[in-house]
């Protein structure tokens, strides 16, 4: 757990430190459509399946890079790091999931812009370790495969330029190698702050 | 003198009674002389006889010569004694008179004497000895051979209480006697003439059998005179596994202590009273052992996927075992399946597998199957319908709110698109039917499996390592 927060701490302030938000005035939702793009720092629980029936949680966090594509349709590209850990026992392994996922985001704006809903599905890399593996040589401790994030959130907006992530639930498909299907299905809930920069 | 002539008589007869006295033969003489009569007396004196004692000796066996023991006279005077016989004679058996002539040392004034004596001389012991008790018949009088000590003494032999000597195969009582004049003995046996030697055939119930397992050897015995009995001894070359009866003209005998190898066996019958010996042909039997090993080492099986192992039962000899062998596989994982290749080897309950006896040996293929997930590796301690219900509720909620205010916006096949895909990754992914998604969080166990392939009273095995994940 303090792997992790240190990961996420140091995330969180290299991309405030390589950005100037502008915090200083409450802009309008035009305004706010213009923004140049979003860092958002997350928390997360994922619920994961296990193999053979039954599941397992595991926490984490990551940094998000959000930039609007196409502004008519409210459609942008979401880049995000996110990793999730639960702790092994004596019965059982435990596991480090970091997913690296790219893709698009449609979002909306009620309430003159308070609240942000958004939709998005992306894909990218799981890299899953320190944890079990099936792989040629018998058992590995870290594998890879793709992951594909299908999910929904909304955001809350604070003040000019700083957005209060109240929740994300995601849909997190992963290619993992387990012996069987070597897939695996999560369900993750994410809280944070998003950074708006312009 | 005047006085002499009277004095003469008297004094003569004192002297003859002197004379007499002393044993003495004084003659005297009468002349005359000178005118005047002489009287001369003559007197004789005879010789004096010795007493000889000659006690009657104590009988004698014969062969003893002669002796002191024997010619043992004696005599009151001085002399010598002549016997007949004399000494170291050997006199036969019976009464015979010894005789004795003592001539005295002062033969002129004493006899000769000569006494006889009678000794009894018995019979000697003589040791009879009979040999050659066992003859096979050849249709002619048959007799043993007699030896006598000492040698060439007459010895009469009765068969069964007659005197004929026999012929026919058969067991009589044989008494040899003695007879001599100066010898006396006897012995009795057992004299056998044999018929033909039987026919005997051995053979086991196994060409091949397994070490320390029964081997059944049996020989058959045919004679021309019928079933022969008596015993017969069975050999591994000169090791004697054992003696049986022969009943009916079979003696079985039941070892498992024939040595691992090739082995050659005989069955040796020891005749009866009318059989004669005889000697099998060499069986050969082999006692065979095996092993069971595996080549592979430890191997991973995994949820849905075998494994197999070589299992290899190697006999030290040949390519089959001679007993039905049972092969029992042990220590697996209770989800885990195992199954036994080639079809020979048939499959019983818990684990086992039987093989006839006898059968061609070919390589084991032992397969450990991890069953699919979602069949014997679903927990149903663990539900996911909980979280299925999040998920829907999470997934589709905020979606339905957005749908009617985000078409005006986006082409509403695109939303549909993602709903729908969302949807239905949700269901599936999260439906936990699907138990062959998710991560491992089973730590893989490793497991020494046995493989036991007894038979008869052998059992060897071999193990295979497995690790399931």
């Amino acid at each position: 757990m303090k792997q992790f927060v240190g990961r996420f701490a140091l995330l969180t302030g290299i991309v405030l430190a390589g950005s100037k938000p502008m915090l200083a005035q409450v802009s309008s939702p035009i305004e706010r459509t213009n923004r140049a793009f979003d860092v958002i720092a997350t928390y997360n629980a994922m619920h994961s399946q296990t193999l053979g029936g039954g599941g397992f949680f595991m926490q984490g966090g990551g940094i998000e890079l959000y930039k609007r594509v196409i502004t008519a349709w409210n459609v942008g590209a979401v880049a995000d790091a996110t990793e999730s850990r639960a702790g092994s026992s004596a019965s059982s392994p435990g596991i480090d999931l970091l997913t690296i996922t790219l893709g698009p985001r449609i979002t909306t704006s009620r309430r003159d812009g308070q609240l942000d809903f958004y939709m998005q599905g992306l894909a990218g890399k799981a890299i899953g370790s320190h944890s079990i593996f099936p792989c040629a040589s018998g058992i590995c401790t870290h594998a890879s495969g793709i992951a594909i994030d299908l999910g929904y959130g909304v955001d809350f907006r604070v003040r000019e330029g700083l957005m209060l992530r109240l929740v994300q639930g995601e849909y997190l498909h992963t290619r993992l190698p387990n012996g069987a299907s070597n897939a695996e299905n999560n369900l993750r809930v994410s809280t944070g702050l998003v950074i708006q920069f312009h | 003198m005047p006085g002499w002539d009277k004095l003469r008589p008297q004094l003569a007869a004192r002297i003859l009674w002197l004379g007499s006295a002393l044993v003495f033969g004084v003659s005297a003489s009468s002349a005359q002389s000178n005118g005047s009569d002489v009287i001369h007396y003559s007197q004789i004196v005879e010789k004096a006889t010795p007493i000889v004692q000659w006690t009657t000796p104590s009988a004698i066996s014969y062969g003893t010569a002669l002796g002191p023991l024997q010619l043992s006279a004696t005599a009151n005077v001085p002399g010598s004694f002549a016997y007949s016989p004399g000494a170291g004679i050997v006199l036969n058996s019976g009464t015979s008179t010894l005789s004795a002539t003592f001539t005295p040392a002062d033969s002129a004034n004493f006899n000769s004497v000569t006494t006889t004596v009678s000794i009894q001389v018995n019979k000697a012991q003589a040791t009879v000895s009979l040999l050659n008790l066992q003859q096979p018949f050849t249709g002619h009088p048959l007799e043993p051979t007699v030896t006598t000590l000492p040698a060439g003494l007459n010895v009469t032999l009765t068969y069964n209480g007659g005197t004929t000597t026999p012929t026919a195969p058969g067991t009589y009582a044989v008494v040899a006697t003695v007879s001599d004049a100066n010898y006396v003995g006897s012995t009795s046996a057992t004299f056998v003439i044999l018929g033909s030697s039987p026919a005997i055939i051995l053979s086991s119930n196994t060409p091949v059998m397994l070490v320390g397992n029964p081997v059944t050897l049996v020989a058959t015995l045919s004679s021309s005179t019928g079933s022969p009995t008596g015993q017969v001894s069975f050999q591994d070359g000169s090791t004697v596994l054992g003696t049986a009866t022969a009943v009916s003209g079979q003696a079985t005998l039941t070892t498992s202590s024939l040595p691992l190898g090739a082995q050659s066996v005989t069955a040796i019958y020891s005749g009866d009273g009318s059989t004669a010996t005889a000697t099998s042909s060499p069986l050969a039997v082999t006692i065979i052992d095996y092993s069971v090993t595996s080549s592979s080492g430890t191997q991973t099986v995994t949820a849905g996927k075998s494994v197999t192992y070589p299992v290899s039962i190697v006999p030290t000899s040949g390519s089959m075992i001679p007993l039905p062998a049972t092969m029992t596989i042990t220590g697996f994982p209770a989800k885990i399946s195992v199954s036994a290749s080639p079809a020979q080897w048939m499959a019983g309950a818990n684990g086992t597998w039987t093989l006839p006896a006898n059968s061609q040996l070919a390589n084991i293929a032992v397969t450990i199957t991890d069953p699919p997930l979602g069949t014997a590796h679903r927990n149903p301690g663990v539900s996911n319908a909980r979280i299925t219900e999040l998920a829907l509720m999470m997934l589709t909620a905020p979606l339905l709110g957005r749908l009617r205010r985000a078409r005006k916006q986006m082409p509403r096949m695109m939303l549909l698109c993602v709903l729908t895909v969302s949807a239905a990754f949700a269901l599936l992914g999260l439906n936990g039917c699907i138990a062959s998604y998710g991560f491992v969080r089973t730590l893989p166990t490793t497991s020494v499996i046995t493989v036991t392939v007894s038979a008869g009273t052998l059992s060897h095995s071999t193990t295979l390592n497995l690790t399931v994940e």
